[in-house]
């Protein structure tokens, strides 16, 4: 009973399990004793909650989110490879480049976004926008990083063999960047919920973000938690979707 | 009479090279040259810092000389000291990748490599990731793709040093086995007297920096070789010759420096 096996299982399900287990009993006396349910619902009427609100949240709300985080990631995605790749390729984007994201990091996003509301109203484009916003960052600059890492010896190895500066890209580079990328990925598809979140958060008619939002209007506690709780199944259902395909571009870590 | 005129043509050669870095460093190189046949295997020995390895990177094209002319063929092998595997490919297809660079279809250049798996002992390990090798076997897949890169013509630098004592012996004997097998053109950088000994043809000694025309040695042994023949008094006369050279060209070259 003392293999490796059983230590596995320990370290990767039970502590963090019973870690949950606790907070969830602390949180449950915590609002059995406040007493105050529109303020802090114990985690038993959250899912009574999200029981009674199930079909609104899964078919209605979890939709018009998840449309914004992955048009979001995507969107983000295919801007932080092409400036990535332009940074890497010509050194003068760096230079022009590198520091104003850096220096971009040092605005608070979420205060940026009410103008995005003004200019995009209630739709689709203010959220994206939103989201694009919080995740191109890392997504773009691991990308980067990873492209860069690439060992000046082994360009020049295949240069002695031939190659042109887009094979060299397409063979070397790329493959050499994507540990990076994915890293920043794992990252961005976490602040990307949470920049969906926000935006409907600010303004929208729709998203779990919005419903949340609603439900505090109504002093319904429980109800502010049930798509939060949701939020998060998200955040990790997607994390791990990357993680997942991560495993499968990049099959020497197995 | 054809073979007669592709023997006196070297493969490699420098002809009164000089080089420097930039303009305002000193010279690397002053006014060497060299030549390799066809065949042969000649190792350049010399201190670690030299600049042996600029002499690779003039053949490989990588840099051009500031005079004199260099003559390589168009394709070369080139084996570094790290093995510079990629880690997403497995063994075939590390090889896979200089054909595929020249413009080779993946199935036709995997056709091309599994023909010579069994020669360089990779057989078995084909569908392996890099991690799960040890250092020998990565120097073994790092030397199939420079075969296949050069078409047997092999620039070889330092491609041992990093392995331990044991693992070095052996794969010197094994490279010895592919060169007779393949019959390779290799040159070869290192600043171990006895791998100088044990696998050259020749042995260009380069004791001083900057780098001139280096000291020949044919070196007095048969073939095949294998690694107690170093031990042959002929081959310790010539190793305590290049042990005082050595030492001469240091002393001149802090003396220099002062």
């Amino acid at each position: 009973m003392n293999g490796p096996e059983t230590n596995a299982f320990r370290q990767q399900l039970f502590i963090p399990g019973l870690v949950i287990a606790i907070l969830l009993l602390l949180w449950s006396s915590a609002a059995t004793w406040y007493d105050q349910s529109f303020i802090l619902p114990t985690p038993w009427e959250v899912t009574v909650r999200f029981g009674e609100l199930y079909e609104a949240l899964m078919f209605v709300h979890l939709p018009a989110t998840l449309i914004v985080v992955l048009l979001g990631l995507g969107i983000s995605i295919v801007f932080g490879w092409v400036t990535a790749l332009v940074m890497n390729s010509l050194p003068i984007f760096e230079r022009a480049l590198f520091p104003l994201f850096v220096l971009s990091q040092t605005i608070p996003i979420i205060t940026l976004a009410p103008i995005f509301v003004l200019l995009f109203g209630y739709s689709l484009t203010s959220k994206v926008i939103i989201t694009v916003l919080i995740t191109y960052f890392p997504l773009t600059v691991n990308t980067f990083d990873g492209l860069k890492s690439c060992r000046r010896e082994l360009l020049d190895l295949t240069k002695t063999m031939g190659a042109t500066p887009l094979q060299r890209l397409i063979k070397i580079q790329i493959p050499s960047a994507l540990p990076a990328f994915f890293s920043g990925l794992k990252v961005a598809v976490t602040l990307a919920v949470i920049g969906a979140a926000v935006a409907e958060w600010l303004g929208a008619d729709q998203g779990l973000g919005y419903f949340s939002r609603r439900m505090m209007a109504q002093f319904d506690g429980a109800g502010v938690f049930a798509p939060i709780v949701l939020l998060s199944l998200l955040g990790i259902t997607l994390f791990a979707i990357v993680k997942g395909t991560e495993n499968l571009f990049i099959k020497r870590e197995s | 009479m054809k073979q007669m005129y592709e023997k006196s043509q070297p493969v490699f050669s420098l002809s009164h090279v000089s080089y420097r870095y930039d303009a305002k460093a000193p010279l690397v190189l002053a006014d060497v040259s060299l030549h390799v046949q066809p065949g042969e295997i000649v190792v350049i020995l010399g201190p670690s810092g030299s600049g042996k390895s600029t002499i690779f990177r003039l053949l490989s094209q990588l840099d051009s000389p500031e005079q004199g002319s260099v003559t390589s063929p168009e394709k070369v092998g080139f084996m570094p000291q790290d093995d510079l595997l990629l880690p997403w490919r497995r063994v075939i297809e590390q090889a896979m990748l200089p054909l595929e660079i020249q413009g080779f279809k993946r199935k036709d250049a995997r056709r091309l490599v599994e023909d010579r798996l069994q020669t360089f002992g990779l057989e078995e390990t084909a569908d392996k990731y890099p991690k799960e090798l040890s250092g020998g076997m990565k120097q073994r897949v790092s030397l199939l793709r420079a075969a296949m890169a050069g078409q047997n013509t092999l620039l070889l630098d330092e491609p041992f040093s990093k392995l331990d004592a044991l693992t070095r012996v052996s794969m010197q004997e094994w490279l010895l086995q592919i060169w007779e097998e393949e019959s390779l053109t290799i040159l070869f950088i290192t600043h171990d007297l006895d791998e100088a000994l044990l696998l050259a043809d020749r042995v260009l000694l380069f004791t001083e920096m900057p780098l001139m025309t280096p000291i020949e040695t044919v070196v007095p042994l048969g073939r095949p070789r294998n690694a107690e023949d170093i031990t042959k008094p002929e081959a310790q006369a010539v190793k305590r010759d290049w042990l005082q050279r050595l030492k001469h060209g240091r002393e001149r070259t802090i003396a220099a420096s002062d």
